[in-house]
């Protein structure tokens, strides 16, 4: 990824769109974790897409690319949310259905709506995006100890549906996941 | 340390692989085109003079040296053109260069043959093209056609391959959106663009580049082993994979080309920035440069490259190598990608900059080399800064 990163830096458009396309699956996740619809996870996704490549040569560290576009595009998603809330007089809006005919989106889809929406966006950053608890406050700039409160509550919340997590959540202080992924001082 | 020995479920479900819907999908597409439609607009703006004046200098120079040859072997594929936004001037100058070759090694596994069919090399960068035949992808559908595994070594190492797909035979600018054969491109119904991986003879084409690390050797003349495994299809955007024919296609052939570059010895120190350009070579479809920058180590919190946060130590960066000015005075910035740059030996002083450029240029023609100095906040801004505030511009004598 690094690599990319350089060259797209360096107005390589192929290289930028290869490392948009690798981030995909982490930016739709994270988009609908916090927006209520495809329709504005796409908007916010696009929007995303273009300030980065507009900012990308102002990123110093080429290792910060993911966190970085995920703040860009949580920011994106709050901005949309915010527009919406104006519109429909405060946070009253229903969520839509699942409308994907593709089980694994319905399946996921019902995962995530399992959770309260202050737990969602959390868990997406920490068991998708693979973002630590530091990171994930340094992104959506709260303090360390609430993303491990939160990281808890979702934990606890999800359990309560598919009943497996709750015996491990406690212990999950430190450790690597299946994939590689770490999760940390949780 | 504990170490999740069984995942919850939930958290599989959460991390496995979904589809992205058409109008996400779709959305990205159209920003992604913008940003190649700018891209490229920018170099055409600001180099519209040289592609007129120049290459119509250099078509007249080469005509008559290079018909016979360009006749008698080199057959340029789709996805070359492509590759190098390439003008039938400019192809004349590559086949007297030597630079490009028909290649013409085949190998047929499980009913698909695979074909190398044309290279592109200097000494450092290559741009591979395979013809595949006996796969058919429908076109219209969401998948991509692709090899699980695309492996190269040169002479023995393994390689950096930058690039490798199917060429969707899709010519996109601002004044027209066709296939290779003039026809409009279709769209889904969603919007979207639909590619065409097949040709109209039924077969495929894939396309490779490649980089050499090492810069005391070059590629030229070097055997090389292209390893594709197991031919099948992506859904877009994701990265489940669907194994259609489970082979590998083995091809062993010698890189013909040409490393001839245009050299230069300098001096010429990057404004305040500390860095002193001390080497460049230009060859037509790469730029290597050199420059006096003693290592300087900073010290920040991030993430190291295990992932952890904390204290990192890196080094500093020198302005970045972006393009070429021609002796008429046209600009030509943000050609250089695919690059690799940093202290490529123990030697803490000499910091290496390179890249394959994605147009072909004249090395003679060349009168200076450009490295960012300002970075525009918006791609709008670019045209608007003059080119003297943006970058550092290295005069080459």
């Amino acid at each position: 990824m690094t690599n990319l990163v350089k060259r797209a830096q360096k107005g390589d458009a192929d290289a930028f769109a290869q490392l948009v396309q690798s981030q995909m699956q982490n930016m739709y996740k994270a988009a609908r974790a916090i927006v209520r619809n495809d329709e504005d996870a796409a908007d916010a996704i696009s929007e995303t897409i273009l300030v980065c490549w507009e900012k990308i040569g102002q990123l110093r560290k080429t290792e910060y690319f993911r966190t970085w576009m995920t703040k860009i595009l949580i920011n994106n998603c709050n901005d949309i949310l915010r527009k919406r809330k104006m519109l429909c007089y405060g946070d009253e809006m229903q969520e839509p259905s699942v409308k994907s005919e593709e089980y694994n989106n319905v399946e996921w889809m019902e995962v995530l709506q399992g959770m309260d929406e202050r737990y969602r966006l959390v868990m997406v950053l920490h068991y998708v995006n693979g973002l630590n608890t530091v990171q994930i406050s340094d992104v959506l700039q709260m303090p360390a100890s609430t993303v491990r409160t939160r990281l808890a509550r979702g934990r606890e919340q999800i359990a309560s549906v598919y009943g497996d997590f709750g015996k491990r959540s406690h212990e999950a202080d430190m450790g690597i996941g299946e994939n590689g992924g770490r999760y940390e001082n949780i | 340390m504990k170490i999740f020995r069984e995942k919850s479920i939930a958290i599989k479900i959460l991390q496995q692989d979904i589809a992205i819907p058409a109008v996400v999908q779709n959305k990205a597409d159209i920003a992604l085109r913008r940003i190649e439609g700018k891209s490229r607009e920018t170099v055409v703006h600001m180099g519209s003079g040289f592609r007129k004046g120049i290459w119509a200098a250099a078509a007249a120079l080469v005509t008559l040296g290079t018909v016979a040859c360009a006749a008698a072997v080199i057959h340029w594929s789709s996805g070359m053109e492509a590759k190098l936004n390439v003008t039938q001037e400019q192809k004349a100058f590559l086949e007297k260069q030597g630079i490009t070759t028909s290649v013409g090694k085949s190998v047929s596994r499980e009913g698909v043959t695979v074909t190398a069919q044309q290279s592109i090399v200097d000494a450092r960068f290559a741009h591979l093209s395979f013809r595949v035949d006996g796969y058919e992808v429908r076109e219209g559908s969401i998948l991509r056609p692709d090899f699980e595994y695309a492996m190269v070594s040169v002479d023995g190492v393994d390689c950096d391959v930058l690039s490798g797909g199917f060429y969707h035979n899709m010519h996109i600018t601002d004044k027209e959106r066709v296939y290779t054969d003039g026809t409009p491109i279709a769209e889904r119904s969603d919007g979207s663009l639909v590619e065409r991986y097949m040709n109209e003879d039924g077969s495929m084409e894939y396309v490779i580049s490649l980089m050499i690390d090492n810069k005391d050797n070059s590629l030229v003349g070097k055997p090389i082993r292209v390893t594709l495994q197991n031919l099948g299809t992506y859904v877009r955007y994701s990265s489940a994979f669907r194994k259609d024919v489970e082979a590998s296609w083995m091809l062993d052939f010698t890189l013909e080309g040409s490393d001839k570059a245009r050299s230069f010895v300098l001096s010429e120190s990057l404004g305040d920035s500390g860095a002193t350009v001390t080497k460049a070579e230009i060859s037509p479809i790469s730029i290597y440069v050199e420059y006096d920058f003693p290592m300087q180590t900073i010290e920040r919190e991030g993430i190291d490259e295990n992932g952890n946060w904390g204290m990192t130590a890196s080094y500093a960066n020198a302005p970045c190598l972006t393009g070429v000015r021609l002796k008429d005075g046209t600009y030509l910035p943000r050609i250089v990608g695919g690059s690799t740059e940093g202290y490529m030996s123990d030697d803490r002083d000499t910091y290496t900059a390179y890249g394959a450029t994605n147009h072909v240029i004249h090395p003679e023609e060349v009168d200076a080399l450009l490295f960012v100095k300002y970075i525009p906040d918006s791609l709008d801004e670019i045209v608007e800064i003059p080119p003297e505030e943006q970058y550092y511009i290295v005069t080459l004598k």
